[in-house]
């Protein structure tokens, strides 16, 4: 009889154990994650962020003409570091980032900004639910995390010495804003920058004007949060003027004003001549000539020109702003 | 409730009326429940390694006190003196006999003039003979100092000259001048350096000064290059230069052996420390990875040391450095086999293998593109290029033909099988594919059919296909847009199909 009660104790203590398990469970742990070898898996789920990223220079960074021949076609190594990048929560944010071997035709994918080193997948929310299970991870939208590759040329490091940082604007707020302005819809993947013309148009306000005889030429840092033209010694970005040709005239050779550019290291004897954010740069022609001239600034993404003693910037460069200044 | 969960709860209930009557031990900490998948492999063993090297280093070196700068007058007229000595050797011994017993005393004035812009340019060159004369490492040091880029150019062949006069014991200068490769435009300049470098038994520099025996700026640079070049062949006491450079990029026994000093061995760990993740910009990281890749054979130890530091940094690029050695590196191997199994760092530990190549090496690498991470296999796949061992066509042939695979790991399988085994149809014809794949890395595909066509330039039943590739080549020193790369690889697409009818 003993031997059956304790039995029927027994019974009830495990059923209970059970009604309790039954109630109180812990979400299910996640599956192991499945290893990501390229983020096209990415694209199962996420079509349209995909597509988004997949016009960006991001994933552009590996196949892009003007990299593979700016670093010899990835000869210099050093290049690989930031246009393949392992996953950066891996190396670690605020660290420069390390290169991988595979996917590189990838370039700077979902797996580089979203894998985290235990398989998972960092987003804006948590998701048990979502087939990568993510993890909120607010990091990804810091200015840390951009730099671990934007702040190799000190891009990150101009932002913050800019009034952008004391207002708390930051890279994702111009480079990848939310999409339609709500918070729910997430932030676009196109990653516009230095490749998207219209948005380099919003960087710089060129103004011209005469000064006695002499031609007055202003250019000011009114739209990048950080220096203008940034992030790539390849970058650079060109003030020219010549007579306004008028009446059917064909227009005279451009002539060479200023560049803003920050040199390669072997470019000795050339100085850094970025604008930082806010400033302005004033530059003279002291004899234009008498008649209405023509000031433009161009932008281009590899710094030489096929003839650097006659450069043509309307062949080999875009076109931001041109004014005219007449008599 | 899902029926997993339920039967879940079933078992748990009774494993816990089990543990209640006593019928099993629960389990302890830091032990595996039963049914979890293994334990991991154990971590490897990685320690402060550069740290504890450069502070027994340090340890070992005498301290060196900076001395009380000389009188500045006194340094001066020596440098007027040997300036105004013209030929006259009695008088040019004078000044010079007396800077050595000065010693490092005199270094700052003697450097400051050397390097004054508005200095007279007879006591500036006076100043570097006289820094050369004291013939010390911090000597050593300043002369390479000198040799900086900011200077002028006369300055830096002076200064470069000088260095080649340096006691043999001065090695620690090595490091320096080796930068200056990286930097120097001056062909005249760059030959002293060479020739510097020379002197403490480094030959990085050797096929710079072949190539600039031919292709020098002008016939007196050219001169010089062969002159210097004769003379560095003959103390290394090979036969010829291409002997030589063999030789050293292969860390033959045949070099000439020169232990380097404690200082130099500091200077290397020092650079090493670089490598770390702590410097985040890479111009430094990839300024270390230059010169440490252009040491001597004995810099094959410390990097393969490096392989076990807890930096991941430091693995990562000592590995590189090892890369870029080659062949002197094989003693690097094993610390390279055992570094497959670290996750960060077995990518490039494959590919140093490729390049460093050895008995089994093959063996090793095919292993490694077995089940493993993604990266491994990539790499070890690349590696096997690099490696140029067509044994190991059969391999990679598997993994092209396997469809399960991801796309660029067949892809990569398929550019290092056409180096290795140029006839195979299978992997040609997967890289005419890749040139319009979305998912492929077109850029490589055209580059290793590119390869493949330049190596088969006597082929003449690929002349219809050479012209129809060269057609669509973008002009010299422009940059295509990407439509235009798009359309240029569609239509070598196409020269290709029609090639194979």
């Amino acid at each position: 009889m003993r031997a059956l009660r304790v039995a029927l104790g027994l019974l009830v203590v495990a059923l209970g154990a059970y009604l309790l398990l039954v109630v109180f469970e812990a979400p299910a742990p996640a599956e192991p994650a499945r290893e990501f070898t390229s983020s096209r898996q990415c694209m199962e789920c996420h079509a349209d962020v995909f597509a988004e990223w997949e016009s960006s220079a991001h994933a552009n960074a590996w196949v892009n003409p003007d990299v593979r021949a700016l670093s010899n076609d990835f000869a210099n190594t050093d290049c690989i570091d930031c246009h393949a990048p392992r996953p950066i929560f891996e190396s670690g944010i605020g660290k420069r980032v390390l290169p991988r071997a595979s996917r590189r035709a990838e370039g700077v994918d979902c797996i580089a900004c979203h894998l985290l080193p235990d398989g998972g997948v960092a987003g804006t929310v948590d998701s048990q639910r979502a087939a990568c299970r993510p993890v909120a991870r607010r990091e990804l939208a810091s200015p840390d995390y951009c730099g671990v590759c934007h702040n190799q040329h000190k891009t990150v490091d101009q932002w913050r010495e800019s009034r952008y940082a004391d207002q708390g604007v930051s890279c994702v707020d111009c480079h990848m804003p939310l999409r339609d302005g709500d918070p729910n819809n997430g932030r676009d993947h196109t990653c516009r920058g230095g490749h998207d013309v219209e948005l380099v148009k919003t960087a710089v306000d060129l103004r011209a004007r005469r000064e006695g005889g002499a031609l007055v030429v202003e250019v000011e840092n009114v739209g990048a949060g950080h220096s203008f033209p940034t992030d790539e010694r390849s970058r650079a970005s060109d003030v020219f003027w010549r007579p306004l040709a008028e009446g059917g005239a064909d227009p005279e050779p451009w002539r060479h004003l200023y560049r803003f550019r920050s040199p390669y290291r072997h470019e000795v004897g050339l100085e850094d001549t970025w604008l930082p954010a806010h400033e302005t740069w004033t530059g003279r022609v002291e004899d234009p000539g008498e008649g209405p001239l023509e000031v433009a600034i161009f932008y281009k993404l590899s710094p030489y020109w096929t003839t650097p003693e006659a450069p043509d910037p309307d062949a080999e460069a875009q076109r931001l702003h041109t004014v005219e200044v007449r008599p | 409730m899902s029926a997993r969960r339920g039967s879940r709860g079933v078992a748990l209930a009774a494993s816990l009326l089990l543990a209640a009557c006593g019928d099993a031990p629960a389990p302890t900490a830091g032990e595996s429940p039963a049914g979890s998948a293994a334990a991991p492999a154990a971590a490897p063993a990685y320690g402060p390694v550069v740290d504890r090297a450069i502070a027994a280093l340090s340890d070992a070196i005498d301290p060196r006190f900076e001395p009380e700068p000389a009188d500045r007058e006194l340094v001066n007229e020596l440098t007027q003196v040997l300036a105004n000595a013209g030929g006259d050797a009695r008088l040019r011994e004078l000044p010079l006999e007396e800077i050595r017993g000065i010693g490092d005393a005199a270094l700052r004035e003697l450097s400051r003039i050397a390097a004054d812009p508005g200095a007279e340019a007879n006591a500036r060159a006076a100043a570097i003979e006289l820094i050369a004369a004291v013939g010390t490492r911090p000597a050593g040091l300043a002369l390479v100092e000198l040799c900086d880029s900011r200077r002028e150019t006369w300055v830096r062949r002076h200064a470069a000259w000088r260095a080649s006069e340096l006691p043999v014991d001065v090695d620690v200068v090595v490091p320096g001048l080796l930068l200056r490769l990286r930097s120097e435009t001056d062909h005249e300049a760059a030959i002293y350096v060479a020739s510097a470098l020379a002197r403490h038994a480094n030959y990085a520099a050797l096929e710079m000064l072949q190539r600039l025996v031919t292709t020098g700026a002008d016939e007196a640079a050219r001169q010089r290059a062969a002159a210097e070049l004769a003379r560095v062949v003959e103390e290394a006491g090979a036969p010829d230069a291409a002997t030589l450079d063999a030789w050293w990029r292969a860390g033959a026994p045949e070099l000439p052996s020169r232990a380097p000093s404690d200082h130099l061995r500091l200077a290397a760990w020092q650079w090493i420390a670089t490598l770390s993740g702590d410097t985040f910009q890479l111009r430094p990281v990839d300024d270390a990875r230059f010169i440490l890749s252009r040491l001597g054979a004995w810099a094959v130890a410390p990097l393969a040391d490096a392989l076990a530091d807890q930096d991941p940094y430091v693995r990562l690029h000592a590995a590189q450095c090892l890369e870029r050695m080659g062949r002197r590196a094989r003693a690097a191997v094993p610390a390279l086999e055992a570094a497959l199994d670290d996750p960060r760092l077995a990518a490039q530990a494959a590919r140093a293998l490729g390049a460093i190549g050895g008995p089994g090496v093959r063996e090793v690498l095919e292993s490694a593109i077995g089940p493993g991470p993604h990266e491994r296999r990539v790499a070890a796949v690349r590696a096997l290029e690099l490696l140029g061992d067509a044994a190991a066509a059969p391999r990679l042939a598997e993994r092209l033909a396997d469809e399960a695979e991801p796309y660029d790991l067949r892809q990569t399988a398929a550019e290092s099988l056409l180096a290795l085994a140029p006839d195979d149809a299978a992997a040609r014809a997967f890289l005419v594919a890749s040139l319009t794949e979305p998912a492929a890395d077109v850029g490589g595909a055209e580059r290793a059919l590119a390869d493949w066509l330049a190596a088969r330039a006597d082929d003449a039943s690929l002349d219809a296909l050479r012209a129809a590739w060269r057609a669509a080549d973008v002009a010299a020193g422009a940059i295509p847009t990407s439509s235009e790369s798009t359309a240029r690889r569609a239509a070598r697409q196409r020269a290709f199909a029609e090639l194979d009818g």
